[in-house]
């Protein structure tokens, strides 16, 4: 594969989109450093979408601006970006083929014949398509024309690729091999990729900076292992992953600054947090994989355990997923190894349950820094 | 009890097919008798003698209106396609203020009285442009004007199932609009064109209450002429003949392009 453009940045300043009176982006800012894979993560009506397609120039938006590289884009035409485009079902041109699809783009720009042919090759074979170059849209499955869109999206060279969720009218099988044709692709193209998506799973897996929205808002923007160990809001905490929400208080804090909390009934110490005093209520993340099932035999190791009445268990393969009753509290847990097994085997009325880690959201949602055990 | 159903499933499925046949047959017989009125003045069923020499008298005054006709057809197809693309582009994928109005006032010359529309619109020639009585023009707008729904619905119907996003992804790859509406969407809703240009063709080559209240002696189309004909002298060998060509004229001209559409979108026309 020959690189020709690198990928260049994106920024998006200040950009706002009304329908009507409906605010679908509210004053939303981020910047993408070039070669880098951003996340735009929500659910339905966040305003994923729309600022993608207002970054393509394919939406126009109602103020602030969008930088493609060093060029202000905010008034350029959707055809004179430069960017390349992943639509969310195979937008597959149904009465050319394969390679024609892949090439037009190329044609469009009265490339010399001999050169059309060896970029349609290079795509093929990017994305794997070998031996399907002569067919047409539907003579093929859902994930090969999806690739035949980011074949045909990457042929043009352009530094930029907006994919607009492109695995989510695929099955799941599909689904997790294009993921990592698209993984496989940043990685060779070293383009730089903006991905839509409503399933935090791609996005952890995908991005190296996830953008999460929530109403038109920007509500998180981190790395993925930041933006799912320290949720800075509730709603990021359980839409990326799932979590318990459990309610707590600032008991006091203590001379070396460290926090008292009570939580689930009794009292726990966790790090020093800026902006928390005694008395305050807080709102606490516990993760279901970091609450563990022990054995009474271990529970010294661990420095907080809670007793728990067992209330339901299901079993789904590689997980026992469980709800256990601490204190009035109902939380979920994930018990993964031989653990499963053992409690599939004896369901005991009741079970130990070990901290792993905890993450407070202050009700204020600013400035919340997440407190580890 | 599976056997009964089965029976009566087959009872429904012969009645079906007996209603078809009674209905072709219908449609069908006045054809039938036309020729036979064509090839044969008898009076006496089966006829007792055939001639093909009405079909080499048809007269100067009929012949002298098909190159109107066909005028009449190709130029009402022509103008409908250019109208009615923009049109029904704009109805189907830019959302305006207007919108339903719009798609109602196409419907309302289908749905006036052609007569009194006819009379309406020659008043309106006479007062403001005079000139338009009997001229081709005069007789092609409102042709165009009745035919404008057809079109237009034809081709709706084929953008609203082509999906909008393959033109957005031509304008992605460095396409301007126009060039993605010419290379990617045309040819999708190529097809509705073609069935909407049938329609329209046949429609307006045998136009009858345009040329009739607008038209001149030379600016008639040949289903006037056929109309005068009868008046005059009642259903002879030749006006059958005549009636007879016509239909043949204009079914064959659709079937070429019903055969050349269904070549070129296989799979989209039956």
């Amino acid at each position: 594969m020959n690189v020709r453009l690198p990928g260049a940045s994106i920024r998006v300043e200040g950009v706002t989109k009304r329908f009507g009176r409906v605010v679908a982006v509210d004053d939303v800012s981020f910047d993408v450093p070039a070669g880098k894979f951003v996340v735009l993560l929500g659910p339905s009506g966040s305003g994923k979408t729309t600022i993608l397609r207002i970054v393509a120039g394919l939406e126009t938006q109602t103020s602030g601006k969008i930088w493609l590289g060093d060029t202000d884009a905010t008034t350029v035409a959707a055809h004179r970006r430069g960017v390349g485009y992943v639509f969310q079902r195979p937008s597959m041109f149904p009465h050319y083929t394969v390679r024609e699809n892949i090439g037009w783009g190329l044609k469009l720009r009265r490339l010399p014949r001999v050169e059309i042919e060896r970029r349609v090759a290079e795509m093929i074979e990017l994305v794997h398509l070998d031996g399907l170059e002569d067919r047409y849209a539907t003579e093929l499955s859902g994930g090969q024309a999806q690739r035949v869109a980011i074949a045909r999206a990457l042929a043009p060279d352009p530094p930029i690729l907006l994919l607009d969720e492109p695995l989510s009218s695929l099955d799941a099988k599909l689904r997790d091999q294009l993921k990592d044709v698209i993984a496989e692709v940043q990685q060779r193209t070293n383009k730089t990729m903006m991905m839509v998506t409503h399933d935090q799973r791609e996005a952890l897996s995908l991005a190296d900076t996830v953008v999460v929205l929530d109403l038109g808002r920007i509500a998180q923007l981190g790395s993925p292992t930041e933006v799912y160990r320290r949720p800075s809001t509730p709603f990021v905490a359980s839409f990326v992953g799932s979590t318990n929400l459990v309610r707590g208080s600032v008991t006091g804090v203590q001379p070396d600054g460290t926090l008292a909390i009570r939580v689930l009934g009794r009292d726990v110490d966790v790090p020093r947090q800026d902006g928390l005093a005694a008395g305050d209520s807080i709102l606490l993340s516990l993760r279901p994989d970091d609450l563990e099932v022990i054995e009474e035999r271990d529970r010294d190791q661990f420095p907080y355990v809670f007793e728990g009445r067992l209330l339901d268990s299901v079993f789904i393969g590689d997980m026992l997923r469980i709800e256990v009753d601490v204190n009035g509290e109902t939380l979920r847990i994930h018990v993964t190894g031989r653990a499963r097994f053992s409690l599939l085997q004896h369901h005991p009325e009741i079970v130990l349950i070990a901290l792993g880690e905890l993450v407070i959201l202050p009700a204020t949602a600013t400035g919340q820094v997440p407190a580890e055990l | 009890m599976w056997a009964r159903r089965i029976t009566v499933r087959g009872i429904g499925r012969r009645l079906i097919h007996i209603y078809s046949l009674i209905v072709a047959i219908l449609l069908v017989y006045p054809t039938i008798q036309l020729f036979i009125v064509a090839v044969s003045d008898d009076i006496v069923f089966p006829p007792r003698y055939f001639s093909l020499q009405p079909f080499f008298e048809l007269g100067a005054s009929f012949l002298g209106t098909i190159p109107f006709s066909v005028a009449l057809g190709v130029s009402t197809t022509l103008v409908l396609i250019a109208l009615c693309l923009p049109m029904a582009y704009a109805m189907e994928r830019i959302p305006f203020r207007g919108r339903n109005v719009m798609g109602v006032a196409i419907f309302l010359p289908f749905i006036l009285p052609g007569v009194g529309y006819m009379v309406a619109l020659g008043a309106a020639y006479i007062l403001l442009f005079p000139e338009l009585i009997g001229s081709f023009i005069g007789v092609l707008i409102p042709v165009v004007i009745g035919n404008l729904v057809w079109m237009s619905r034809a081709v709706q119907g084929s953008l609203a199932t082509s999906d909008a996003s393959y033109e957005d992804a031509a304008v992605m790859l460095g396409a301007s609009r126009l060039r993605a509406f010419r290379s990617i969407t045309l040819p999708q809703i190529a097809p509705g064109i073609a069935v909407g240009s049938m329609i329209v063709f046949a429609n307006s080559t045998t136009a009858f209450v345009a040329p009739y209240f607008l038209g001149r002696p030379d600016s008639v189309t040949a289903t006037v002429n056929i109309f005068n004909e009868l008046t005059l002298r009642g259903l002879d060998p030749r006006v059958a003949a005549q009636s007879l060509l016509v239909e043949l004229v204009v079914m064959s001209l659709v079937l070429i392009g019903y055969l050349f559409s269904r070549k070129r979108f296989r799979g989209l026309i039956i």
